[in-house]
């Protein structure tokens, strides 16, 4: 509910884009599976409008969900009623040239099938007319073929996939997104669609069981958002996003799937490559030495995987849910500018997971593909979305200004920092400090940072448990705060003072 | 005779759906799942095995059946000393693949490796639509070993993979040593043994199954 009231009034106000990233974006707080990670995309993919003109977030909203309803039940209904025409039509359709041996061909009846103004190539010359509907029905046939095995194969351990009726439908957003943008089905595509649904289905159950016994003062609340996410629109909106999520303006994952040839520029090769020989590289040129040339690991072996799911074989559910805001909160900063999934979190994410594991990596190359093939679970993936975000965009000029740091001052026991909203306060307010007052609470916070650094170096029981990952975690921390420093020493009023 | 363990690159390839990673699974840790996801990319898993007394380490590549750029399949056939082409006994469309997938992997491989021609899902005997003696024909007109197994039943699964790895052992480890250490001319190594078709009807191992008489439909 907080999700939703944090939604709510801040479009109220106005002020919904800044109040969403920050929400999205923060690592800080607990983070709750059921934050309606599917609205949230929604509108970081302009599904639902973010500039919403202050107040009328719900009735545009709503407009909004209703368009996208209708759209997907004309194109479903209009996808199931030809197939059902295929089983009667009298004959195929013949084109000149085309030879048909389907059994009908004796009859000497004309067909009364229309045909549909598609203009899909036709490439191999012995297939049937492009416009008819026995091409239609060979093209959904060919997508059922090799899509019903991946589907048969997805076993989630959650009650929603056990329904036969949770696969028909997975099916048909596959087949009618094939069809739509003229893709086939490629696998790994039927993952991203259930992770989608999932989510999509989550949401709008979870609305649909709080509407049930609402507070009194949240009833306008949950009616607004019930009709946003209905129950019965899962499917719509579930195939908007996934449509999004693959398109030209969304994330473009379906660069890394269908990319007509090999080493196209945003194909999947390029981006393996370019993750361990590039990427890699500016993180540790130690771990991208060990891997490209002692070892000559291939990026392809184990980032197909990784890239093109999107992590969701690498993490659990919830962390992918968490993942996947960062992955479009970064679509939703670049806007109209160029994206590329190339260069993006995405990718970058990759070599942050690499540099997480380096010490299992370096042992040796079995061991490192052995690790590579089975990413060891990750407590928070906050840390790797740190790392990342700290090397993608440095200067905080993009995503690094909204992002806010886990919190891991429980690593310490009593010698915890200050808690980072503390550490932020206290900055935030040097400016009303005397000039010796500032210097004191800066040098504070450098030997806070100090402690911290010494017992990395020396033993104790609680360093002893630390491994490399929380080195690394340490590291970039401890980085990012001596920058705060920095910051206030070098730009805060009170440098500006003069001593006698 | 060499101290070093020898370590050497099988790959299982095929379409999609035909068993390969519960091949792979059966025989590396001896696990069978029908929950088994579609592969993605490729699954990589070893197995020590002991061949002519020595300590090997047998490491199995699982490839994804859709999967058809080059510049992924030369990554994943770089340095394969042994091959399994794996078709499913109950699915005709697979079996028509092998073709394909045969031609595709002599583009990365050498002369020198082992290819087996596996058919899976034995089990299912009364699903069967890919003849035996079908296979079993092409197996010897493209110089391969043929056998029949079931992931499922764990039936010649370790069989089909010490034999192949008894098959490079022979191909490529052997002629070297023999040549003190000299590494022979491919030809040579080439035609020093024809792949041995295990799944010949001839073949004593098979003497146990039930022979399959051909039906008119």
């Amino acid at each position: 509910m907080e999700e939703l009231r944090n939604i709510h009034h801040s479009a109220q106000e106005g002020r919904l884009e800044e109040a969403l990233l920050r929400r999205v974006l923060d690592f800080a707080r607990h983070r709750p599976f059921h934050a309606f990670h599917s609205l949230r995309w929604r509108l970081l993919l302009g599904l639902l409008p973010v500039n919403v003109e202050a107040g009328r977030h719900f009735h545009e909203w709503e407009e909004c969900t209703r368009a996208g309803i209708r759209d997907w039940n004309e194109m479903n209904d209009n996808l199931q009623q030809r197939l059902v025409a295929t089983d009667s039509a009298v004959r195929p359709v013949e084109k000149k040239g085309l030879v048909s041996k389907d059994e009908f061909s004796s009859f000497s009846s004309s067909s009364s099938c229309p045909d549909d103004g598609e203009s899909r190539t036709v490439e191999n010359p012995l297939l049937p007319g492009v416009g008819s509907l026995y091409a239609l029905r060979y093209c959904v046939d060919t997508i059922r073929a090799t899509a019903q095995k991946d589907l048969d194969r997805l076993h989630w351990d959650f009650p929603l996939f056990e329904k036969s009726t949770t696969r028909k439908a997975l099916m048909d957003l596959i087949v009618n997104y094939c069809l739509r943008h003229d893709y086939e089905y490629k696998q790994g595509m039927h993952e991203i669609a259930a992770f989608i649904f999932y989510l999509n289905h989550t949401d709008s159950a979870l609305l649909e069981e709080i509407s049930k016994s609402p507070e009194e003062a949240d009833k306008a609340l949950i009616d607004g958002f019930g009709r946003i996410c209905p129950i019965n629109g899962v499917m719509a909106m579930t195939f908007s996003l996934f449509e999004n999520v693959m398109g030209g303006s969304g994330l473009r994952l379906y660069e890394w799937y269908h990319s007509s040839e090999e080493y196209a520029r945003d194909g999947i090769a390029t981006a393996s490559h370019r993750t361990q020989r590039e990427l890699l590289a500016e993180f540790d040129p130690v771990l991208h030495h060990q891997m490209n040339v002692v070892y000559e690991i291939e990026g392809t072996s184990y980032l197909i995987r990784w890239l093109r799911l999107l992590y969701l074989r690498e993490f659990s559910i919830p962390q992918c849910a968490d993942l996947w805001d960062v992955f479009l909160s970064e679509r939703f900063l670049a806007r109209h500018d160029d994206y590329s999934l190339n260069n993006s979190i995405v990718t970058m994410l990759a070599a942050s997971m690499l540099f997480y594991v380096k010490q299992d990596l370096m042992v040796g190359c079995i061991d490192a593909l052995k690790r590579l093939m089975k990413y060891p679970p990750v407590e928070d993936v906050g840390t790797l979305v740190e790392m990342t975000i700290m090397q993608q965009d440095p200067k905080k000029n993009g995503i690094g200004r909204y992002f806010t740091p886990p919190e891991r001052h429980e690593l310490f026991g009593s010698k915890t920092p200050p808690p980072m909203e503390e550490t932020s306060a206290l900055a935030t307010s040097s400016a009303l400090l005397s000039p010796i007052e500032v210097m004191n609470q800066q040098g504070t916070i450098l030997a806070s940072i100090i402690a911290r650094l010494e017992l990395l170096w020396m033993p104790s029981s609680d360093a002893m448990s630390n491994d490399a990952g929380h080195a690394a975690e340490t590291h970039a921390r401890t980085i990012e705060e001596l920058k705060k420093v920095r910051d206030v020493l070098l730009f805060s009023n009170g440098s500006k003072t003069h001593y006698a | 005779m060499e101290d070093t363990n020898l370590t050497f690159k099988v790959v299982i390839i095929g379409d999609s759906g035909v068993g390969k990673s519960n091949l792979m699974t059966r025989y590396t840790a001896n696990e069978f799942s029908q929950d088994t996801p579609a592969t993605i990319g490729v699954e990589f898993m070893t197995k020590s095995i002991k061949i002519e007394g020595r300590d090997a380490k047998v490491q199995i590549w699982d490839t994804a059946g859709q999967e058809r750029f080059r510049a992924i399949s030369r990554s994943i056939y770089h340095g394969a000393k042994g091959a399994m082409l794996v078709y499913d006994i109950t699915n005709q469309t697979s079996f028509d693949s092998i073709p394909t997938w045969l031609q595709e992997l002599r583009v990365f491989v050498p002369a020198t490796c082992s290819i087996f021609l596996i058919g899976n899902k034995c089990d299912l005997e009364h699903l069967r639509v890919v003849k035996k003696e079908v296979a079993d024909r092409f197996a010897r007109e493209n110089g391969l070993s043929f056998l029949e197994t079931s992931a499922l039943e764990k039936t010649n699964v370790e069989k089909a993979f010490e034999w192949l790895a008894k098959s490079v052992y022979d191909l490529v480890v052997a002629p070297v040593d023999a040549a003190g250490g000299r590494r022979p001319p491919l030809n040579a190594a080439a035609n020093a043994k024809r792949p041995v078709n295990l799944g010949a009807s001839n073949d004593g191992q098979a003497a146990g199954k039930k022979e399959n008489t051909s039906r008119c439909c």
